[in-house]
């Protein structure tokens, strides 16, 4: 016999996440009452889009060496042919740039900027969160530098986070709509196509996008110094990171607009 | 009850452990995995803290917390990489969540997310068409049609022993 009730019983949070759960409730809710001395969050879609996107379509894996990586449209194009159009533009760029961490490399792939993206557009009670002019796609690679393939399940690999920092903007402060990703494993390659809402207004300044292994103590891989309005490493962070910046085209900044969307984030955090 | 400026952490906490369980429950029927899931619930609870609701009493409160965790969790869906998503891709997170291979709440999860909150609240929670009405802010007519087809849809998926 079916029985529903039964069946939910068996869907519990553990201990530790009902912890974390209230914990991170909690500790934003005090950032942004006072002010954001502690150091937590605004970066939840990209948190959670990579943890569930991390599993997503996981395919064969082959032997890794001398894989050659993908390229963005071919990452783009088998998680959406509409981003894959915006990465055959004339307005993306290939980047190819490589960063070593602990045992692994991650390789910003390239960027992208919208495009008419009706279909795609990302609404929130009832209004567009979304705007073209604003929205960047990136594509990141994930190996091992042994050359193993990442398993099938990925078990016993880490987990990565991605999420935008902005020059000058203290993300305890600011809570962007943000974004999210998607992710699959390719012949023992990840690859995550990440959405970022809201950056191109900010493309004077410099913007990043660090990946970073996650913790669960929400430790930041990287502290804002409210002095010089830079990212550093955290010292605390023990795990694996590594910091992007982002070539945005200097033109596309919007100064209204981004002034606009700080004061909108800061409402939210 | 206190408006949620005032509340003390431990009064905070009460309610966090009053309706943990229910609002993880729901949130897992609509994110199918445990990370999305507690991400909203976190979500849910920050919300609360912040925009402090008043509540006339415990039913009020679970109230208040289910239709915010199931707005969060639709909104969140809405999202390009979400429709990409299926509950077979998460088979390993489903395992984590302890939920095995359970057919019928694989039935539940694979419902169209319109039928999930009214689904759980009448067979999970036990609430009454009129209260669940009242939770989502729905027609009673709605929530009627919305319990009918997702009942139909288990009983196809699941077969005369479907228990409703």
């Amino acid at each position: 016999m079916h029985d529903i009730k039964t069946s939910w019983d068996k869907v519990n949070p553990d201990a530790a996440a009902e912890h974390r759960m209230l914990n991170e409730a909690m500790s934003r809710a005090r950032a942004a009452g006072k002010g954001g001395n502690l150091m937590l969050t605004r970066k939840k879609y990209f948190r959670t889009a990579l943890i569930a996107a991390a599993l997503v379509c996981v395919l064969a894996v082959s032997v890794f060496a001398a894989v050659k990586l993908l390229t963005p449209v071919e990452v783009a194009e088998w998680l959406d042919p509409e981003i894959a159009k915006a990465f055959r533009s004339s307005e993306a760029m290939l980047i190819n740039e490589a960063q070593t961490t602990g045992d692994y490399e991650i390789t910003l792939l390239g960027i992208a900027p919208a495009q008419n993206f009706s279909r795609l557009m990302v609404i929130a009670d009832g209004k567009p969160i979304t705007h073209d002019a604003d929205r960047v796609f990136a594509v990141f690679a994930v190996r091992r530098t042994d050359g193993t393939a990442l398993p099938a399940d990925l078990q016993g690999i880490p987990r990565f986070h991605a999420w935008p920092l902005i020059e000058g903007v203290d993300p305890a402060k600011h809570a962007f709509e943000s974004g999210g990703g998607i992710g699959s494993v390719q012949n023992g390659v990840m690859y995550y196509l990440i959405d970022c809402f809201e950056l191109y207004p900010f493309a004077d300044r410099q913007v990043f996008i660090s990946v970073a292994e996650a913790s669960d103590r929400m430790i930041e891989p990287y502290s804002f110094d409210e002095v010089t309005g830079k990212f550093v490493p955290n010292p605390a962070h023990k795990g694996l990171r590594a910091l992007f910046e982002l070539p945005l085209d200097q033109s596309r900044a919007d100064p209204a607009r981004a002034a606009e969307l700080l004061k909108q984030a800061a409402a939210n955090s | 009850m206190p408006k949620s400026l005032l509340r003390t952490d431990k009064e905070i906490a009460e309610i966090y452990q009053r309706h943990v369980q229910a609002v993880y429950r729901l949130c897992f029927a609509y994110m199918k995995n445990p990370a999305d899931a507690e991400d909203a619930v976190s979500d849910t609870f920050y919300r609360m803290i912040k925009s402090g609701p008043v509540f006339d009493s415990e039913k009020h409160e679970e109230a208040w917390l289910m239709r915010t965790a199931g707005n969060l969790c639709k909104n969140n869906l809405k999202h390009w990489w979400r429709r990409n998503e299926n509950w077979e891709d998460h088979a390993h997170l489903r395992d984590n969540a302890d939920a095995g291979t359970d057919s019928t709440l694989e039935a539940v999860m694979a419902l169209p997310d319109k039928y999930k909150a009214v689904v759980y609240l009448f067979y999970y929670a036990r609430y009454s068409g009129e209260e669940i009405a009242a939770i989502l802010r729905k027609p009673q007519s709605t929530v009627r049609s919305h319990l009918r087809e997702a009942r139909s849809i288990l009983k196809r998926k699941l077969g005369g022993e479907f228990d409703a």
